[in-house]
């Protein structure tokens, strides 16, 4: 059984009706989003802002409820768990931030920060306990002690980061879910977080969930790459297949416009990106997500949502073009 | 190819630039010792991490600094010294012959104000143009930097603009005085790879049709690479390495660029199982030596007390003491 199977998960947000009196309404961001996911494997997620890939990623453990379909952790439905017992399971699932330095308390020392989740999770343990495994999950990414003391403005970001990663560990967790942990950080330090997180995983055999803008950092982290795009999914992969070929042409377009370090490359690609804006989520298109910026769009895509069909090797599309196995 | 030839007189041309900030309890360097040539129509780009002081060159040039901060040196354009010119003068440069983008284009522009008065402001106030033509002339150039249905646009504001179509505005506002020189400073950090792509293209395809010189500001060598022709890499305030492009990424020579390049994963080629890495990461501690020097893998003992001149070593320049050591092997 997978760690983590996802069914059809659709979640929205709460917005203010039209008009002053009128009900809030649901406002739809992540459309029917399927996967599962093993112990010691990385699910990346890409997309551009607002495609839903943290609204997801907040959804897979509830911070978000989800408004329809299931998220399955060891095949329970996470929906009929009570509150209490939630929040104890939470040490299983865990998650780390984009800004590592906002996702800290200012008047805390790291330890303290890196022991909090165990007041929750594992509320009998005694002070010099906590403080044990603190110092190990420190320990972990690479933090020696003499950092236990310092408070977060004592930290680059970089190590700041490192606390964000310890704080997660701290409770033993089988998933951890990655929403851009390095897009804040200097290249330098980028390379630094990306090895920790694959030795941490080799290590612990964690499940991960690597949300990412960043194409070339999900190619390093991924297993499996899920590309997004206006809350659903138009293309999921195997690593190796989608980087030699991405078939969605969003994912070829995203592909296209990620700038290399290769002068040689980039001048050739001068004057081929899409051109267009990404739609707004207000107003979603009732055809393909991609279909406004689409350079091979038909009449038919603008009219008509093509589903996401399974193909040969394990990977799926959802486009026109695309033909499906079944 | 080889390295841009310095024949013609240079449009800009920087010795010696330094910036200073006073602090309550110090003085701290944050550009220290930069010389560089811009020619026309060209794009050079200025790559460094945090605080290594990339951007603080772009606000000396334009006389931008905060008020607890002081430049010194020379920054020759048009027979003048850029640094330490009076706030007059400097109103006359700025905007009318050096143009800056920011990396938020939000906060650059007024809320209150339509995009196309925004636009005009700038040719009436400095050219004196007629509130009609200068109209007319930001309707044409929005059209010019790819806003779809110009002369609807202008009559908008700018929250009607998402964040790829103000960073265009921005590029519009600053070419429409027909500057020599734009500054952009991490002019496409915001946006969405897609939309960066395009910014990028356009900032390019400018700098070739109009001959506008352009200094582009960044972290990401990938932006370099799409839209410079060459490029200097900064390093706690002062310059490690410049070459052109295609000799600074197909043969990177400072230890800190060779590292820079290995940290960056690709969309090509093998998958190594784990990047490269430079231990720690970008600090500020004040040491005579090389500023990289605490962080460098294949320092030697002089480099922690001496620090390496920035020397010409075709087709590129370089401030490492290994070169020398190399030179003398």
């Amino acid at each position: 059984m997978p760690l983590l199977e996802v069914r059809r998960l659709d979640v929205g947000y709460l917005i203010p009706g039209e008009g002053l009196f009128a009900r809030p309404r649901r406002l739809p961001i992540v459309h029917d989003v399927s996967f599962d996911l093993d112990p010691g494997r990385t699910l990346g997620i890409v997309g551009e802002s607002g495609c839903g890939k943290s609204t997801l990623g907040r959804a897979l453990l509830r911070l978000n409820p989800p408004s329809g379909g299931e998220v399955l952790w060891r095949g329970t439905d996470l929906a009929t768990v009570p509150a209490r017992a939630l929040r104890r399971q939470r040490a299983e699932f865990q998650i780390i931030f984009q800004d590592p330095l906002a996702a800290l308390d200012p008047r805390m020392t790291v330890l303290a920060s890196v022991t909090r989740p165990l007041a929750t999770f594992a509320p009998g343990l005694g002070a010099r306990a906590r403080e044990e495994r603190g110092r190990a999950a420190l320990e972990k990414v690479g933090l020696g002690s003499d950092f236990a003391g310092r408070y977060p403005h004592e930290l680059s970001g970089g190590q700041a980061q490192r606390v964000g990663i310890a704080r997660a560990l701290v409770g033993d967790p089988k998933l951890v879910i990655c929403d851009e942990p390095v897009s804040a950080l200097d290249v330098s330090v980028q390379a630094q977080v990306v090895n920790l997180l694959m030795d941490l995983q080799d290590q612990l055999d964690l499940a991960l969930v690597f949300i990412s803008h960043n194409l070339a950092v999900v190619r390093q982290m991924a297993h499996e790459v899920m590309v997004m795009c206006l809350g659903r999914v138009v293309e999921k992969a195997p690593r190796g297949a989608f980087f030699a070929a991405p078939l969605h042409p969003y994912s070829q377009a995203l592909m296209a416009a990620v700038p290399e370090p290769d002068p040689h490359r980039e001048r050739a690609r001068r004057g081929t990106a899409i051109a267009g804006e990404v739609p707004s989520v207000l107003t979603p298109p009732s055809g393909c997500v991609f279909a406004s910026r689409c350079p091979r769009a038909e009449p038919r895509c603008h009219g008509e949502r093509p589903a996401l069909r399974p193909l040969q090797g394990g990977r799926s599309a959802a486009c026109h073009f695309i033909e499906g196995t079944s | 190819m080889p390295s841009t030839p310095m024949t013609a007189e240079p449009l800009l041309s920087v010795r010696g630039l330094g910036v200073r900030f006073r602090l309550p309890q110090a003085e701290v360097t944050a550009v220290d010792g930069v010389d560089f040539d811009l020619a026309r129509g060209e794009v050079l780009g200025i790559v460094g991490e945090s605080g290594s002081g990339k951007s603080q060159i772009l606000f000396a040039l334009m006389g931008l600094l905060a008020a607890n901060g002081g430049a010194s040196g020379e920054a020759r354009f048009g027979g003048r010294n850029l640094v330490g010119l009076a706030e007059g003068e400097l109103d006359r440069v700025r905007g009318s012959d050096i143009s800056i983008v920011f990396q938020d284009p939000m906060t650059a522009l007024n809320p209150f104000m339509r995009i196309g008065d925004q636009l005009a402001e700038g040719l009436i106030v400095h050219r004196g143009a007629t509130r009609r033509s200068a109209w007319a002339e930001a309707v044409a150039m929005l059209d010019r930097v790819g806003i779809p249905d110009p002369a609807a646009r202008a009559r908008a504001y700018p929250h009607q603009f998402s964040g790829g179509m103000r960073q265009r505005v921005m590029i519009a506002m600053a070419l429409l005085m027909r500057p020599a020189i734009l500054l952009a400073d991490e002019p496409t950090t915001a946006l969405d790879v897609t939309i960066q792509a395009q910014v990028l293209d356009l900032i390019a395809e400018l700098a070739r049709d109009s001959g506008t010189a352009v200094i582009l500001v960044t972290h990401d060598l990938g932006v370099v690479a799409r839209a410079c022709d060459r490029v200097m890499v900064l390093y706690g305030g002062q310059v490690m390495e410049a070459a052109d492009v295609d000799t600074l990424f197909a043969e990177p020579r400072h230890p800190y660029t060779q590292g820079l390049l290995a940290a960056m994963p690709r969309l090509g080629g093998e998958t190594a199982p784990r990047l490269g890495t430079i231990p720690g990461s970008p600090g500020s501690d004040a040491a005579p030596g090389c500023p990289f020097a605490p962080r460098c893998d294949r320092r030697l003992p002089r480099c922690t007390v001496e620090r390496p001149a920035l020397v010409d070593r075709p087709p590129r320049r370089i401030a490492c003491h290994l070169e020398a050591a190399d030179a003398a092997s």
